[in-house]
């Protein structure tokens, strides 16, 4: 007969030498059991909702529990339109459902809440004279978020690292305004300063105006300077309801092209000194992608937009400046696989041109200044050759172009043994591209521009091809490619060999 | 005796003595050269020598390559000191064991007295290099003080030590890893083969935006003037500035003036002299030239300028560079007339249309000035800065007396030019100065407006 204390030790060993694999057989039981549940009140919750969805009701309140600091008027210009005494039509119960869930979803995108809000529906006592029996009571649970976060951290860019300290003040003004100043210094960006206040308008995620204020001063070692900004913007976002966003702001920049290079070439030495920036840019994004960093289906397209410096504008520039940005991709399906094959192809395309104009009312255009051009070339963009390796050269430095087109194509396949599911490819890519500067003949803008645009086209572009290795992380996109250049221009630089290349937006 | 480096023997050790073998080729200044370390095994100076020996003026030291050695590969206990303790050359152990290492490993190098020696064979001739201290600079170059470079011609290698080169076998297993580590970093040969293919098409190059300056065949110097001004090659409105283009226009350098500001100098200051374009980018010769390194710049390019050889020669310069640049200073941008009148469209709307950038820009000016001046006294004292630089022209005058130059030389000389710095812009009517204090203390002294006149009418066409 096995003694109690017998039996209390076996428990006790049981307890401390746990089998791992039980314990883990226990925990997925108890898991799925929770699961279960849910599904199951959640099943039930639709079947009663379905078989109740034609019922007519009225929303006679709605209850946001938990919000303190949120301003009422804030709240009202959300909920107020939904309730049935700001209609002129019953509700049946999903369409009431609908509408509250639509509202909550808003009110969590603005992202003073913490996530899980919570939906609770109540019908008022028939005993309160003014109820009326198809009235119904909505109460959502929240819980605000914490009013300031501050976090600190290390960031690894567009070949460049750096340090930063960011500060976030949610909910300033109980209107979910929040500002947000983040401080930085880094490999190349020496210093940055940024201070953003952003609100919503009329309370709508979708539309949003911010104000903000920037400080920076960034090393450009392939023209030998530095660059120090101090400037101020105003921007308007709103999103469309086909899933295209647009931006519209004025940004005032007062630049300094300073801390020359020994052997800066003269082109730069002329640029040096201040310039000031009035303009007002658009931008416009249609992102269709499946991924930001490693699409297999979709396209994007992106367009910006701005003048500068032209007529009221004033400042020490003036140019219009365009640029457009596009990307396809496309899963390439392999004979005798079902599933997705993993394998897709990638092309993008990017063109820009920066138009002179005359400053203010004038009538004499501007030549553009090195803080105003583009730069083409690097591991981001066109691989195989250095960061503004391409295009016009004024001995060791990249000036910049008024004028260029860059496109690739990616041929991406999964890694043999680790398969289609994990971020990693590799790449066969071919990329090209042509910077130019505006021709310096005649005096007509629009004759220049028009030839320096068929010049595009006269002989092949610069062009590079090579094989690599892509990694998907949830931040940035890592690439390792080995790269060879094809064709280029006489003083552009080519880049043999290894490149790596650390980024958000690749070509 | 000077040596190319043709392979032909030019004399055989040991026949002759050291001194009378050597051909010392001494190098003035402080050049940048790249010499090996004792940690690159196996270099050789071939490519050093090369320039040192056939132009040693020229300064050409800079595009020295480093090649890898095919013949030896030394490890670092080769690059023991000779002679122990420095002092007198020690010949014996010269010739003994540091000739023996020199022949057999290509090159060996030591102490001499304060001086580093440094020994290279290059086939039968041995080169001999001393240099008294050694930097590196930013580029990681190593810049080299009193080089004296000299050849010897070598007895020939006998048959077993060439053999042992050619096998390797003197190598020790040290130098076996390096060499290793060595060919892990170099290309494979395959890759290389690939990388020399390609590009497989090279176009001409691109061309140069329009505000890219036109190259010129003269230099360049970047000052303080409107853009209209430089092109007509008229006075800078800074005195800094001024003196040094009048110091260029009486050395008769040829030059071309470009407006400019601070941003665009190496130092942060203008003015500075660009050199004009040539082949290559990154030589020394083409690097810009501050104004403290323009008398020597002048002085290379064949001009001379004579400077004032008096013994109070410093303390009239500081006449100039404490007491009349105060005064000025405070004439110019802390009169409130003054600065609205004058440096304001000089220095400020000239930089930006915006009224805030140039509300900032004003108020540094201004900060500048009041700092600068504070720098030398603890208060603003305005009537004693205004006594001081009318008693610093007085003294001036009294200097120049009757004759046409200060000092009494017979052309014009730097200080003619510092001169010629502050009194053009006082006496010009083109300032337009509100607050003619100062400009009224210079015009009681004729012979120095006559002076000015003189400089005008022979250097700038009136």
């Amino acid at each position: 007969m096995p003694s109690p204390g017998g039996s209390g030790d076996d428990l006790f060993e049981s307890l401390r030498n746990a089998d791992p694999k039980k314990l883990e057989a226990q925990e997925r039981a108890a898991r799925e059991r929770e699961q279960e549940q849910n599904a199951r009140a959640h099943a039930q919750l639709k079947e009663l909702v379905g078989s109740n969805s034609t019922l007519p009701v009225t929303i006679s309140s709605i209850r946001l529990i938990g919000a303190e600091k949120t301003r009422r008027s804030f709240l009202d210009r959300l909920f107020d339109p939904i309730l049935s005494a700001n209609r002129d039509r019953p509700y049946t119960l999903s369409e009431a459902l609908q509408e509250v869930g639509t509202a909550t979803d808003k009110l969590r995108r603005f992202d003073i809440f913490h996530n899980g809000l919570a939906m609770f529906i109540d019908k008022p006592s028939p005993t309160i004279p003014s109820s009326t029996p198809t009235d119904i009571d909505i109460y959502i649970k929240a819980s605000e978020r914490g009013p300031v976060v501050a976090k600190t951290g290390t960031d690894l860019g567009n070949v460049e690292g750096s340090a930063y300290g960011n500060l976030l003040w949610r909910n300033i003004f109980g209107g979910a305004e929040t500002f947000s100043f983040n401080a930085s210094a880094g490999t190349r960006t020496r210093s940055a300063y940024q201070g953003v206040f952003e609100m919503p308008i009329l309370s709508d995620p979708d539309k949003t105006l911010s104000i903000d204020a920037l400080r920076s001063s960034t090393l450009k070692p392939w023209a030998n300077h530095e660059e120090a900004l101090n400037g101020v913007g105003v921007k308007y976002n709103w999103a469309t309801k086909g899933g295209t966003r647009h931006q519209i702001g004025y940004t005032g920049q007062r630049r300094q092209v300073t801390g020359l290079g020994q052997n800066a070439s003269p082109t730069v030495r002329n640029d040096a000194g201040e310039s000031v920036k009035s303009s007002i840019s658009h931008t416009w994004v249609a992102d269709q992608r499946d991924h930001p960093f490693l699409p297999q289906s979709g396209y994007m397209f992106k367009t910006i937009s701005e003048i500068t410096g032209w007529g009221p504008l004033r400042g020490d520039v003036a140019f219009w400046k365009s640029e457009v940005e596009t990307s396809a991709s496309t899963a390439i399906p392999i004979p005798g696989i079902k599933d997705a094959s993993g394998v897709s192809f990638t092309s993008g395309f990017r063109a820009g041109l920066v138009y002179p104009l005359p400053l203010g009312f004038g009538s004499s255009a501007q030549p553009s200044r090195i803080n105003d051009r583009f730069q083409l070339g690097g591991p981001t963009d066109v691989r195989g050759f250095k960061m503004g390796g391409l295009g016009p050269r004024d001995g060791p430095d990249a000036i910049g172009g008024d004028i260029f087109a860059a496109g690739s194509a990616n041929l991406l396949f999964p890694v043999p043994t680790i398969g289609k599911d994990t971020p990693l490819r590799f790449q066969v890519f071919g990329n090209a591209g042509r910077l130019l500067a505006l021709k310096d003949k005649g005096d007509n803008t629009q004759k220049k521009v028009y030839s320096t645009i068929a010049q595009l086209a006269d002989g092949a572009p610069s062009l590079s091809a090579g094989v690599g290795l892509v990694y998907a992380h949830p931040v940035a996109r890592f690439e390792l490619n080995f790269s060879l250049p094809l064709i280029m221009r006489k003083g552009e630089e080519a880049r043999k060999g290894l490149q790596f290349g650390v980024g958000i937006n690749f070509l | 005796m000077r040596g190319e480096l043709s392979g032909s023997i030019l004399e055989h050790y040991p026949e002759k003595s050291e001194e009378s073998q050597e051909s010392e080729v001494p190098c003035r200044s402080v050049r940048p050269v790249r010499v090996p370390q004792p940690s690159e095994t196996g270099m050789c100076i071939r490519g050093l020598l090369g320039p040192v020996l056939r132009s040693p003026y020229d300064g050409d030291l800079g595009k020295v390559h480093v090649r890898t050695r095919r013949m030896a590969v030394n490890d670092t206990s080769m690059w023991s000191p000779i002679g122990k303790g420095g002092g007198k050359p020690n010949f014996p152990l010269w010739r003994g064991r540091a000739l023996q290492r020199a022949s057999r490993t290509g090159n060996t190098s030591g102490i001499l007295g304060r001086r580093l020696l440094w020994y290279s064979r290059q086939g039968n001739i041995l080169v001999k290099a001393i240099y008294s201290s050694r930097q590196y600079n930013r580029q990681g170059n190593i810049i080299v003080k009193d080089l004296s470079v000299s050849t010897f011609a070598m007895p020939p290698t006998t048959a077993s030590d060439k053999a042992k080169e050619e096998h390797g076998v003197s190598q020790n297993p040290i130098s076996r890893r390096a060499t290793k580590v060595q060919n892990f970093f170099s290309i494979p040969a395959p890759v290389k083969a690939l990388f020399d293919r390609v590009p497989v098409l090279v176009y001409p190059p691109n061309e140069l935006p329009q505000r890219a300056p036109k190259p010129s065949r003269i230099p360049s110097l970047y000052v303080f003037s409107s853009i209209a001004d430089a092109a007509a090659g008229k006075p800078s409105f800074n005195p800094s500035c001024l003196k040094w283009q009048a110091f260029l226009n009486i050395a008769g350098v040829n030059h071309r003036l470009v407006a400019s500001s601070n941003h665009a100098s190496p130092t942060g200051v203008l003015p500075f002299l660009l050199p004009a374009a040539s082949t290559s980018s990154t030589s020394p010769e083409s690097l810009p030239v501050p104004s403290n390194k323009l008398v020597e710049y002048v002085e290379d390019h064949g001009a001379q300028v004579e400077e004032p050889a008096n013994l109070r020669y410093e303390a009239y310069r500081s006449l100039l560079d404490y007491r009349i640049r105060n005064a000025w200073l405070y004439t110019l941008y802390l009169e409130p007339l003054n600065f609205s009148a004058v440096a304001y469209p000089l220095y400020v709307s000239s930089t930006t249309t915006n009224p805030l950038v140039r509300a900032s820009i004003s108020h540094q000016l201004i900060s500048a000035a009041e700092a600068e001046l504070l720098k030398n006294s603890s208060i603003i004292d305005i009537d004693d800065l205004y006594s001081e630089a009318d008693k610093a022209f007085e003294a001036l005058s009294i200097l120049l007396g009757d004759d046409p130059w200060f000092f009494g030389s017979d052309e014009p000389t730097l200080y003619d030019a510092s001169v010629f710095g502050y009194t053009q812009l006082l006496l010009d009517d083109g300032m337009g100065w509100e607050e003619k204090k100062l400009c009224r203390a210079l015009r009681r002294r004729t012979n120095l407006v006559q002076h000015r006149e003189r400089l005008l009418v022979r250097y700038f066409g009136g």
